[in-house]
């Protein structure tokens, strides 16, 4: 008996079967697990339970009705395990047949082809030419995606170590994760963190090390009408609120220019001349702007609000006082 | 060799899609399968021993062998197969990974390309139910339409022309290239790229990319290597100056987004790194962003250049009271 022909017959007696079957039952039915050792089944039983959940195949556990109260079952419920119509325009499934060249992960790749083909099973016509576009990459560089990925599909608690952004060690984080996102070419993780009870969101590449399963499977609840990407933009810099103004030097700071809100031309600057122009920018944070004018020296100058100012001086004084030897 | 679990996932597929049609020619299906026709042959002659609990032959399913040998018409037809008529729903991990693949083909698309993905990523959503477990945040702003300029001259195999910020002199440049890639290195993505100004090979970060222009003119072939980015983008070369930095706590970032040639933790708390310095106008640029949180430990010329040039900043708001 081939394993294939076991696994489809396998899934078969569980969706035929309205009730619950009793896994004395199953084992009776099918060759491969009648003539098994008893340890050997149930090692092979688990293993092709997996696969068909790994499929998509809704397999549930229950308690078998009737004389032996404490006996599990299994099913498939038929309701569950169909793919509910859809229709895709021509366009929309244009779409689809680029989207098997986005992933630069053989297995997420490979996820990607399986949704296709199902989608091609329930009647979506994907023309793989009809879309003449180049289709964008997603890498994932970070060593831990794999394992997270899957812990998040899992619902599995993890742990591993954290370095913060200017941290001199990492710290021990266990978060119940909810999800990744990607960003700006990097992959994020969003999830309860469990000693601060709270919404966290973690970067990949400041996890070091392994991570860390922790408790079983299914072992908790990922929050109803999560929307990921809120989350991140919730969790990343804030809004443009803070309101600025610079004075740059005319033909520099062309980064500044381009954020710029207005630029007034022909301002007199700190040194008497009329050589420069005032910028008015919106900024999430004065101390991102800060950074900003120092790195262009005698190019620009912060002209408001005064924290920005004091930042800036109160910056450069420190230095000059201490000096900038080691 | 195909695994089992493979080969059930296609017989899943197979069901439906003939059941749909009625009969389906076995060259047809392994190309809408994504596999070869001998691979599907050999599927469906597994499938003849699946069927009806019991498992006698009224309970198998059938399949028209016959007709599959040959000389035979090469269509395939089932029966006996009612219950698998239904396409198997898409796993929590398939539906999450065509989301975000649909989601990033967003970086790329144009205007008449859009509604068609987000209309679709919203039916799928629709029919798979439950959250998806990744996601992408759309790329927003100005460097967002830039990677829309630099796709299309990728994928049409023209020029482009850049206004490029070279961030490092704060100086604008102008210049024409033949694009080869788009990398993504420590989250940053660069344009490689043929530079005709510079006549070699130049990696440049979108996000200082100011304009970009698709031309008419197709590009030369280069014969180039892909980049290794196993090191990240900036390969400083060896006979270049070295500095000595020690970092506290607010510039120690220096040390994740440049290729330090070491990094040492102080007593102190301190971050000891060494970088090479292709460019000393680039390293006073850092020096001064990163006001006072970074100390130079040698050598002195870049010392005395860091302190000049603090001076002459300050000396910019010479009536601040602080």
């Amino acid at each position: 008996m081939q394993k294939t022909e076991r696994l489809l017959n396998l899934l078969i007696l569980l969706l035929v079967q309205r009730r619950f079957v009793s896994k004395a039952r199953v084992r009776a039915l099918i060759d491969d697990y009648r003539d098994a050792s008893d340890e050997a089944f149930e090692r092979m039983f688990e293993r092709d339970k997996g696969e068909l959940r790994a499929l998509g195949v809704p397999l549930e556990t229950g308690q078998v009705d009737g004389f032996f109260d404490d006996e599990p079952g299994y099913r498939i419920p038929a309701d569950e395990f169909a793919l509910p119509g859809i229709e895709l325009t021509a366009d929309e499934a244009a779409v689809l047949g680029l989207a098997t060249r986005v992933w630069q992960h053989a297995g997420l790749a490979a996820h990607t082809s399986d949704a296709l083909t199902k989608l091609t099973a329930a009647g979506v016509e994907i023309d793989r030419g009809r879309l003449d576009m180049l289709a964008p990459e997603i890498t994932t560089e970070e060593p831990t995606f794999d394992a997270l990925w899957q812990a998040t599909l899992d619902r599995q608690r993890v742990s591993f170590e954290h370095q913060r952004s200017g941290a001199t060690a990492p710290t021990k984080r266990t978060i119940e994760p909810w999800g990744l996102v990607s960003a700006q070419g990097r992959w994020y993780v969003v999830g309860r963190d469990l000693d601060r009870d709270a919404e966290r969101m973690f970067r990949l590449s400041r996890i070091h090390g392994k991570v860390s399963k922790v408790g079983r499977p299914r072992s908790y609840d990922v929050p109803d009408g999560l929307d990921l990407r809120a989350v991140t933009r919730r969790l990343g810099p804030g809004p443009r609120t803070e309101e600025a103004s610079v004075l740059v030097r005319t033909g520099a700071g062309a980064a500044l220019r381009r954020t710029a809100s207005s630029v007034e031309e022909g301002v007199t600057g700190p040194d008497g001349t009329q050589a420069w122009d005032r910028l008015r920018l919106a900024v999430s944070s004065v101390r991102w702007l800060a950074d900003e004018v120092l790195a262009h020296g005698t190019t620009v100058v912060a002209e408001s609000p005064q924290a920005l100012v004091d930042d800036v001086v109160g910056r450069l004084d420190a230095l000059l006082a201490a000096g900038a030897s080691a | 060799m195909s695994s089992a679990k493979d080969q059930v996932g296609r017989l899943l597929a197979l069901v439906p899609l003939i059941r749909r049609r009625g009969e389906i020619h076995v060259d047809e299906a392994a190309s809408l399968l994504g596999v070869t026709s001998a691979q599907l042959l050999g599927d469906l002659q597994v499938l003849i021993f699946c069927g009806w609990p019991g498992w006698l032959p009224g309970d198998l399913i059938e399949v028209d062998l016959d007709a599959l040998e040959p000389g035979g018409d090469g269509m395939i037809r089932i029966a006996n197969a009612d219950y698998l008529a239904a396409p198997l729903r898409l796993s929590r991990a398939e539906a999450s990974a065509l989301l975000v693949a649909l989601q990033t083909l967003r970086s790329s698309a144009g205007a008449d390309v859009l509604p068609s993905i987000d209309s679709a990523v919203a039916k799928i959503e629709e029919a798979v139910g439950g959250a998806p477990v990744a996601s992408v945040v759309p790329p927003a702003g100005p460097a967002a339409a830039t990677r829309r300029v630099v796709d299309g001259a990728l994928h049409d195999g023209r020029q482009l022309r850049l206004r490029y910020l070279v961030a490092s002199r704060d100086e604008v440049t102008e210049r024409v290239v033949d694009p080869v890639a788009v990398v993504t290195a420590g989250g940053v993505a660069y344009l490689d790229a043929w530079c005709h100004r510079a006549g070699d090979r130049r990696s440049f970060r979108l996000d200082r990319v100011l304009e970009a222009e698709q031309l008419a003119t197709p590009v030369a072939h280069h014969d180039l290597a892909p980049l290794d980015l196993s090191e990240g983008i900036f390969r400083p070369a060896d006979d270049l100056p070295v500095v000595t930095l020690r970092l506290r706590r607010p510039a120690r970032w220096v040390a994740e987004y440049y290729p330090v040639e070491s990094a040492t933790e102080r007593p102190d708390g301190d971050l000891e790194v060494t970088l090479r310095v292709a460019d000393p106008a680039w390293l006073q640029r850092l020096l001064l962003r990163l006001t006072p949180h970074a100390r130079i430990a040698g050598p002195e010329e870049f010392t005395r250049a860091y302190l000049q040039n603090a001076t002459a900043v300050r000396s910019m708001y010479a009536t601040h009271v602080g």
